[in-house]
């Protein structure tokens, strides 16, 4: 497992501020509004109070003063309502105080101003200016003798308001530290959390590699740059899925961290490595050196596969495909970067696996002459295009026909009769190659009826099914509906299927072929000896037959190793009790050689080619021993 | 309001009471004293409650009694009907028939004996500020530097049931116990 670097996130990838950042800037500056409204509301009533209540006590004092003036006003005797008057001075707000008879006639006046230094008076005089003047009419019974004006000073209330609006202001700054000391501590939180968040967002847990987010970002980001020159490596593994299933998920787990590890050592210094998901890794070189070339890359990549890659002892066979595009030469943006790289890497899993394909526009136009062709394929299928010979299958101690193997054509209406090899990984890469089997299947039980019908029920009929049909589900659908359309005898009818195609989901695929045994069907393993050719699954799988590929055969002789290779696959066949079918019988000496190492059947060249169902019936009705006539191609 | 109202009605009443109140005393002892001394008693009737007075109905009669040759005699009826508090000031002869007085003017011998004689009830006795009655009155006008002023004897006063507003008593020359 590769250590968990906190490498550097994507540089193209434009991160918004943080959110802790913004936690707390937005959690102190409404704090300060909330304090600010509520400061300001409180100071503003309370002011608005205070003068209030100022006004009422100068309007109460106004009140008593004007009823000990009356009799003085009363009596015109300006001495006692000046004595009256000089009752204020207890009250310090008070500054002056003015009676005026009922013509308006000043009659005494008190004022509370001592005298002051100039400077001070000036001041006095700036204050003055905020005087609440109270008007008070001095009534003797129903009569109005006059009026008392008191001019209240509001130097004590403005004093009052300040210090207020200080205490305020000096709250609201004690607030707001406690407010942003409680908010750091939900800033640390927040900070943690937005950290964890990163990581799930742009970090890979199993690998500790960055993820697809991340090396979007990093590609759009330098495809932003014009003047920036980079490879983009897709990297695939191969029958990833076999580790997982073999060796369960905490060795494919740990085999991606090793991968992961080795893939960062490769080209953590002049790039990064990402994980974009499953079994595919990209690395986004930027600096090559000097005369390094993209075979270069993609021959360092394929390297670290070849590590041994152990779990728990155990060694994990890996490797890998890798496709590779460069910028800006093979795409403007991120997505056609690493479709150009997708692209590469599909052509160098197609010509063999373990290896690396450079991007070239070429690719695109094989793509598209592919897309054509699976539209055509589409087409053929409706149109009933489509047609199956049959190649013999012989017991090669009687050489009698026993059965045969269902093979498909296209007679194509402008390039003739396609032979599978033109069409088959097309339909596999398009998914028809499930339509394209299910039609297989029923044309081979229409016919394996029709010989039925006409006397030669005892041919089998052996049909070579996908990895798709198993992979979904689709295949003991297929066979019922074939053997229900048909009327065919399922006994007569038999399954090819590839060792590849068996491992993707063994335990499924078990339960699947037990169905259609219990149909009456026979089950063949085809080209064993070419894939993993496990002995696990011999035991495990319900098969009846092993076919021999046809490269052991080729080069068969009474000696060498192929020799001791079908001598092996024909001793196990025979010892778990399995028939053994070898393929690709062209000479007497292979056919001799079968004879001798027991092999049961055969077919190839030798005996018969593919045939239309016709001939494959006149063949039989000749009822001739083979060998056959010069083999034809 | 309606004090102020009342006020702008009778306006030209006291604007005569306020140009007569302004007139220098020794001007007045020649023109009008009577007038002056007539408004001081009006103005000192404002300020002082008679018992039982707060179970009277409203313009209730507030008496004063005075001599019918007294110079203060004319310009008292020009004061009659005024308000006095709740009630209504009338003015009656000493030497008349006979009347409840509320308030009794003496300035005289010949009213003081008068007053003996008729009043009955408890009254406000004022004298005038240039007659000293042998019984000394709660309320006595006294001519002082240059000034109309009064004196108060609140035991008089007291026995004769009569309470006398602080507010009076403030702007006394003297206030006698």
């Amino acid at each position: 497992m590769t250590s968990r670097v906190a490498l550097q996130p994507g540089r193209g990838a434009a991160r918004p501020r943080s959110l802790a950042r913004r936690l707390t800037s937005a959690a102190l500056q409404s704090t300060a509004l909330a304090l600010l409204v509520a400061g300001l509301a409180v100071n503003v009533l309370v002011y608005g109070w205070s003068h209030a209540t100022l006004r009422g006590q100068a309007e109460l004092q106004a009140a008593i003063a004007s009823d000990g003036i009356a009799p003085a006003l009363l009596f015109r005797d300006t001495r006692a309502a000046g004595e009256v008057l000089q009752l204020l001075k207890s009250s310090p707000d008070v500054r002056r105080a003015t009676v005026l008879d009922a013509t308006g006639q000043e009659f005494a006046r008190y004022d509370a101003a001592a005298p002051r230094p100039p400077a001070a008076a000036t001041q006095a005089a700036a204050a003055e200016a905020g005087l609440i003047e109270v008007r008070q009419p001095v009534v003797q019974g129903r009569e109005h003798l006059g009026e008392l004006r008191l001019a209240v000073s509001q130097r004590a209330l403005q004093r009052q308001t300040l210090m207020l609006c200080g205490a305020t202001v000096l709250s609201a700054l004690l607030g707001l530290v406690v407010s942003w000391l409680r908010v750091r501590r939900v800033r640390r939180a927040v900070g943690r959390a937005e950290n964890e968040l990163n990581q799930l967002a742009y970090f890979d847990p199993v690998t500790g590699l960055q993820n697809r987010h991340a090396a979007m970002e990093l590609l759009a980001g330098l495809a932003g740059e014009p003047a920036a020159r980079f490879s983009v490596l897709l990297l695939d593994l191969d029958d990833f899925k076999l580790v997982n299933d073999t060796m369960g998920h905490a060795a494919g787990d740990a085999l991606l961290g090793q991968l992961g590890g080795a893939l960062q050592h490769a080209f953590g210094a002049t790039g990064q490595v990402f994980r974009l998901g499953g079994d595919e890794f990209v690395a986004v070189i930027r600096s090559r050196r000097a005369g390094e070339s993209a075979e270069h890359l993609g021959r360092h990549a394929i390297a670290c596969f070849n590590q041994p890659m152990r779990f728990r002892g155990k060694l994990m066979p890996v490797h890998a495909s890798v496709g590779i595009a460069e910028f800006p030469g093979h795409g403007a943006t991120a997505q056609e970067l690493l479709r150009a790289a997708d692209t590469a890497m599909y052509r160098a899993k197609s010509s063999g696996k373990n290896g690396f394909a450079i991007y070239d526009e070429s690719m695109d136009r094989e793509n598209v002459a592919r897309m054509q062709l699976s539209e055509e394929l589409a087409a053929a299928l409706q149109r009933d295009e489509l047609v199956l010979h049959y190649q013999p299958i012989l017991d090669l101690e009687t050489e009698a026909i026993i059965g045969v193997e269902a093979l498909v054509r296209w007679r194509h209406p402008t390039r003739g009769m396609l032979m599978p090899g033109a069409f088959i990984e097309v339909a596999e890469g398009s998914g028809l190659i499930v339509e394209l089997g299910g039609w297989v299947l029923r044309a081979a039980a229409r016919q394996q009826a029709a010989w039925q019908a006409r006397g030669l029920g005892h041919l089998f009929v052996a049909v070579n099914v996908s990895a798709q049909q198993l992979a979904r589900r689709t295949l003991i659908d297929q066979v019922d509906a074939a053997l229900k359309d048909s009327g065919a005898d399922p006994r007569q009818l038999q399954i090819e299927l590839t060792e590849h195609a068996l491992i993707e989901d063994v335990a499924a695929n078990v339960q699947m072929l037990a169905v259609l045994k219990l149909r009456g069907m026979k089950i063949a393993i085809d080209d064993f000896g070419t894939g993993l050719s496990s002995l696990s699954y011999l035991k495990r799988l319900p098969i009846d037959k092993i076919k021999v590929d046809r490269s052991f055969v080729n080069d068969l002789s009474a000696t060498g190793e192929d020799f001791a290779i079908v001598a092996t696959i024909v001793g196990l066949a025979n010892a778990l009790k399995k028939e053994v079918v070898a393929e690709g019988i062209e000479t007497p000496q292979q056919l001799a050689v079968l004879k001798r190492l027991r092999a049961q059947h055969g077919q190839g060249f030798l005996f018969s080619r593919p045939l239309p169902a016709a001939d494959v019936e006149a063949l039989v009705a000749r009822a001739d021993t083979f060998p056959a006539p010069a083999p034809a191609r | 309001m309606s004090g102020l109202a009342s006020w702008r009605r009778a306006w030209p009443v006291w604007l005569a009471g306020v140009a007569l109140a302004l007139l220098p005393i020794g001007d007045a002892l020649a023109v009008e004293r009577g007038a002056l001394e007539a408004a001081i008693v009006f103005n000192v009737l404002q300020f002082v409650e008679w018992p039982n007075e707060s179970a009277l109905p409203d313009g209730s009669p507030l008496t004063l009694c005075l001599r019918g040759d007294s110079p203060l005699m004319a310009p008292a009826r020009l004061l009659e009907g005024r308000a006095v508090r709740r009630m209504a000031l009338r003015v009656a002869r000493l030497d008349g028939p006979a009347h409840p007085c509320q308030a009794v003017y003496i300035d005289s011998a010949a009213a003081e004996q008068d007053a003996r004689n008729a009043v009955r009830e408890p009254a406000l006795v004022i004298g005038a500020s240039d007659y000293r009655p042998a019984a000394r009155p709660s309320i006595q006008l006294v001519a002082a530097e240059g000034r109309l002023a009064f004196d108060i004897d609140q035991r008089q006063a007291k026995q004769s049931g009569l309470s006398i507003s602080s507010r009076l008593l403030r702007l006394a020359r003297t206030v006698s116990e």
